[in-house]
């Protein structure tokens, strides 16, 4: 998944999101804000036979309105074009697709949700077939076909009039890199899938996709009736399948939904249909926002805002403190980094960075919180199934640094003074503070250091050249997983067919690691976690590419008369379907 | 007089479109990147990039761009945007670049908020300010005079957020002893309209009176110091009726071409006050699309907020006739 999902649900800086342990009901009576630790056994399994409708919430009341009150605003509610957090919460509301992530006691597992199964792989591993539920309907009272599900991915692919969605139907799909959509290619035939019947899906493949099930769960696989698509208005009113359905839509305002009557809960597990209404509030301010939630008075009590929790409020949100009832934190699907160009620092230097690098000082002066962060150990968040705990090159995502063991690390091998360059934003406030920090950090561990203050649009574009005249910091910085499994992880970022699109962190071009990758990929999805995990410590331990720094946490900071908050840690934000308010 | 009007309206227009075309160019001469902004961090391949900037034709020359967009303001155009065309009719300020709704739109739904807050405000400015601002005058060199100017200087000096800030905090959200700020149309439910707006109001209402006063107690010092006044004062005329017939006229000159200047600026600029208090008008749609680049919403708000100084400029040289008989409009 890309950084840009998480930037775009706060303006304010690193996004932190929050999974829950424990049973979210206690959470309001016990006072204790719940916690997961950033690792622990696999959060995502699959979980084929689940059938609605969704396991009771003990307690829950219907009616009322819940709000949602946030710093951001979706670019688009359009299913083909949405590849965003907060919009994958919203059309999880609305639209139901082929599987379905659902959050039971405190983990997230794929569910079956328009389809029977979680798909049925042929033996040549080329084709995905999935059977539709019977007599499931639109908003309209209109059949949900399969044809329906054709078409929207069909449109997916429309990317130049329906930007900004993700890329994998393309790369997978058969005719996926020829085939423009059904504006442009009309007249033409798409080959990646097709409907022999009103209720069976096929998917041909271009190459094999183990993680397909979970693809499977992206909105691009919402059914959408050709007859009702009226193209780039279409945001403004996706015809919906789910427990809500649009009522108003303000774009970059707000957004109402209303419950769906033609949602059938007994075929869905995973949702609920509590609240009468939910109101989506976009671009709060969030402090404002936060404090009128932990006050609780009027509407605020009933609202839930997903931001990173002030540092001006954290005392009262953190266990024992005064509000700490009101806040769910947990894990989110995203990791930060500090990438190092292997082609260019030697991997006795790397290791030297790495022994030298201040996280206590860089995570004090962007202001983290306790809230917002775990440390890292790894390139993978920790709750990837199949994820073993590991710490190597002591790389234990904390401390302040040993400038003087990394001193002589460089001069043992010959390196001293080696020059670190990197670019940083000189207009905003946490690069330039974190810039500080680093020099200071390097210089004192025998370090030169060249720092190149920019613009942060401009900053932006060189960051993700490929062949800077920088040895630091280029490519992301940071990766949130579009799916809990390493293929959504280790290929876009660490293999070298990357190197050149600004999207691989580390520059590495390492065999074992390409052909790593290729073995790992084709197994199936049950077997890859343990071997993605063995990759993932094999890549830090021997290459050391980059420094994990922190994987990100997520607060869901909510009034007194909001229940059954759950984090989602493969959304890393919480999850809607459950939550039921006092009137 | 009509041949002035006509003038100054000639006038006001070249304002206002020189004001489009400098906006224009510093937009492009700055570091902002409409295509980037909208991809993300880093995320984006170099064609998406271009893919997006092609799109919004920002691939075309400076001057096209320039020449296409002031065309649609006149004649209005269509927008292609991806595969889809758009009617965009006149006066056609473009498509926002972030939430693709027409930007005459977006300021049609903004500028009621504004003009919502600012009426409220300029209401107390002239019930607070202007009256205090006489009494103080006709109460020259007195301990009253003192205690309003010490005042009205004290609340001056503090920034205007700090007290904004606060009144918000423990007033509407710890304690909601005045309603939350929330924008509602006075044609849906004017009770709600009004209690929206009332702590917007009540801040920044008092917070301004205090320039009011000054410039009214200034301007009034000035007109009773004058030698007509000391004339109709020795014709034995009333002091309340010097005040009010001959000083009071003379004295609102100054203060009315401040009062419609300061009003027309407010349109493009009650920035602090609509973040602060959550009413989402025209300075915080600016702000905003600065932040992200959104080039059609920050011309659309420059052409607004310009356009609304040039007519209060026209609006208050028209009423100085009207109050003060000695300026003559021609």
């Amino acid at each position: 998944m890309r950084w840009t999902k998480v930037v775009a649900l706060s303006a304010v800086g690193a996004l932190s999101l929050a999974a829950c342990g424990g049973s979210p009901a206690d959470n309001a009576k016990s006072g204790k804000t719940t916690d997961s630790s950033g690792g622990g056994p696999a959060s995502s399994a699959f979980l084929p036979d689940a059938v609605g409708p969704a396991p009771a919430v003990s307690g829950s009341k219907t009616g009322g309105t819940l709000t949602i009150a946030y710093a951001s605003a979706p670019q688009t509610l359009d299913p083909s074009a949405n590849y965003y957090q907060d919009t994958n919460v919203i059309l999880k509301l609305t639209n139901r697709t082929l599987t379905v992530f659902s959050v039971r006691d405190g983990k997230s597992v794929l569910v079956p949700d328009l389809a029977t199964d979680l798909g049925k792989l042929s033996a040549d591993k080329l084709t995905w077939t999935f059977k539709l539920k019977p007599g499931l309907k639109y908003e309209d009272g209109t059949l949900i076909k399969a044809a329906d599900i054709v078409y929207a991915v069909e449109r997916s692919l429309a990317h130049e009039e329906l930007p900004g969605g993700p890329a994998y139907q393309d790369e997978f799909l058969k005719d996926g890199t020829t085939y423009k959509g059904p504006y442009k290619d009309a007249a033409k035939t798409f080959g990646g899938a097709e409907a022999p019947d009103d209720s069976t899906v096929v998917f041909h493949m271009a190459k094999p996709m183990q993680s397909f099930p979970y693809f499977a769960s992206f909105s691009q696989f919402s059914p959408i009736p050709k007859a009702k698509d009226n193209k780039d208005q279409y945001t403004n009113h996706p015809l919906a399948s789910g427990p809500y359905m649009f009522k108003s839509y303000n774009k970059g305002e707000n957004l109402t939904l209303v419950k769906n009557p033609n949602w059938d809960a007994k075929s869905d597990p995973a949702r609920h249909q509590f609240p009468d209404t939910i109101l989506f509030n976009f671009a709060k301010d969030p402090i404002p926002s936060q404090t009128a939630i932990l006050a609780s008075n009027g509407a605020d009590a009933s609202t839930l805002n997903w931001d990173p929790v002030d540092a001006s409020l954290v005392q009262q949100v953190m266990p024992g403190g005064a509000k700490a009832s009101q806040l769910v934190t947990g894990a989110s699907p995203c990791v930060e980094y500090f990438s190092m160009d292997t082609r260019k620092i030697p991997l006795e230097v790397r290791k030297a960075i790495a022994v030298a690098f201040p996280y206590d000082q860089i995570r004090k002066a962007i202001g983290a919180t306790p809230l917002s962060y775990k440390p890292a150990t790894s390139i993978s968040a920790a709750q990837v199934p199949g994820m073993t705990p590991f710490v190597v090159n002591g790389l234990t995502g904390q401390g302040k640094g040993d400038p003087v063991k990394a001193k002589a690390m460089l001069a043992a091998a010959g390196k001293a003074d080696f020059e670190l360059s990197w670019y940083y934003s000189t207009d905003r406030p946490s690069s330039a503070a974190s810039n500080e920090v680093r020099k200071q950090a390097f210089t004192a561990a025998g370090f030169k250091v060249k720092a190149i203050g920019g613009l942060r649009a401009d900053i932006r574009k060189r960051v993700a050249e490929p062949n800077a005249p920088v040895n630091m910091l280029q490519g992301p910085a940071g990766w949130c997983y579009d799916w809990p499994n390493g293929d959504s992880i280790i290929p876009p970022i660490m293999g070298s067919a990357v190197l050149a699109t600004g999207q691989s962190v580390g520059f590495l071009t390492d065999k074992k690691v390409d052909s790593e990758i290729a073995r790992i990929s084709a197994l199936d999805v049950a077997k890859q976690g343990p071997e993605w995990s063995t990759l993932d410590k094999y890549i830090l331990e021997t290459l050391l590419p980059t420094i994990p720094f922190s994987y990100d946490q997520s607060n869901a900071l909510f009034g007194n008369k909001v229940h059954n908050v759950v984090n989602d840690p493969n959304i890393g934000l919480a999850d809607i379907t459950g939550i039921w308010v006092d009137q | 007089m009509l041949f002035y009007l006509f003038r100054r309206i000639a006038l006001a227009l070249s304002v206002v479109t020189a004001t489009m075309i400098m906006g224009f160019f510093l937009f492009f001469a700055g570091p902002g990147d409409p295509a980037l902004n909208l991809c993300g961090d880093n995320k984006c391949s170099a064609q998406r990039v271009s893919d997006i900037r092609k799109s919004f034709h920002l691939d075309e020359p400076v001057l096209r761009q320039l020449g296409d967009y002031a065309l649609g303001i006149v004649k209005g155009r269509e927008i292609t945007s991806g595969g889809f065309t758009r009617p965009c009719p006149a006066p056609c300020l473009g498509y926002s670049f972030k939430t693709d709704q027409p930007v005459t739109g977006i300021l049609l739904t903004k500028v009621p908020v504004t003009l919502s807050i600012l009426v409220g405000v300029f209401i107390l400015y002239a019930l607070i300010g202007l009256p205090t601002g006489v009494y103080a005058a006709n109460r020259r060199g007195t301990s009253v005079d003192r205690l309003i100017v010490g005042t009205t200087q004290t609340i001056g000096s503090i920034p205007y957020f700090i007290p904004a800030l606060l009144f918000s905090l423990y007033f509407t959200i710890i304690h909601t002893w005045v309603p939350r700020g929330q924008y509602t149309s006075i044609l849906d439910n004017p009770v709600k309209w009004a209690s929206g707006l009332l702590a917007a109001w009540i801040v920044l209402g008092i917070y301004g009176s205090t320039g009011y006063t000054r410039y009214a107690r200034a301007s009034m010092v000035e007109a009773l110091a004058q030698d007509y006044v000391r004339t109709a004062q020795s014709k034995g005329i009333s002091h309340r009726r010097v005040l009010f017939k001959h000083g009071l006229r003379a004295a609102l000159s100054p203060v009315l071409t401040i009062f419609g200047l300061d009003l027309g600026a407010s349109f493009g600029g009650a920035v602090f006050t609509e973040t602060i208090f959550d009413l989402h008008g025209v300075g915080f749609t600016a702000v905003n699309a600065l932040s992200t680049s959104d080039l059609p919403v920050i011309l659309g708000c420059l052409i607004f907020a310009a356009a609304m100084i040039v007519m209060m400029n026209i609006v208050v040289d028209f009423a100085y006739g009207l109050v003060d008989p000695r300026v003559k409009i021609a």
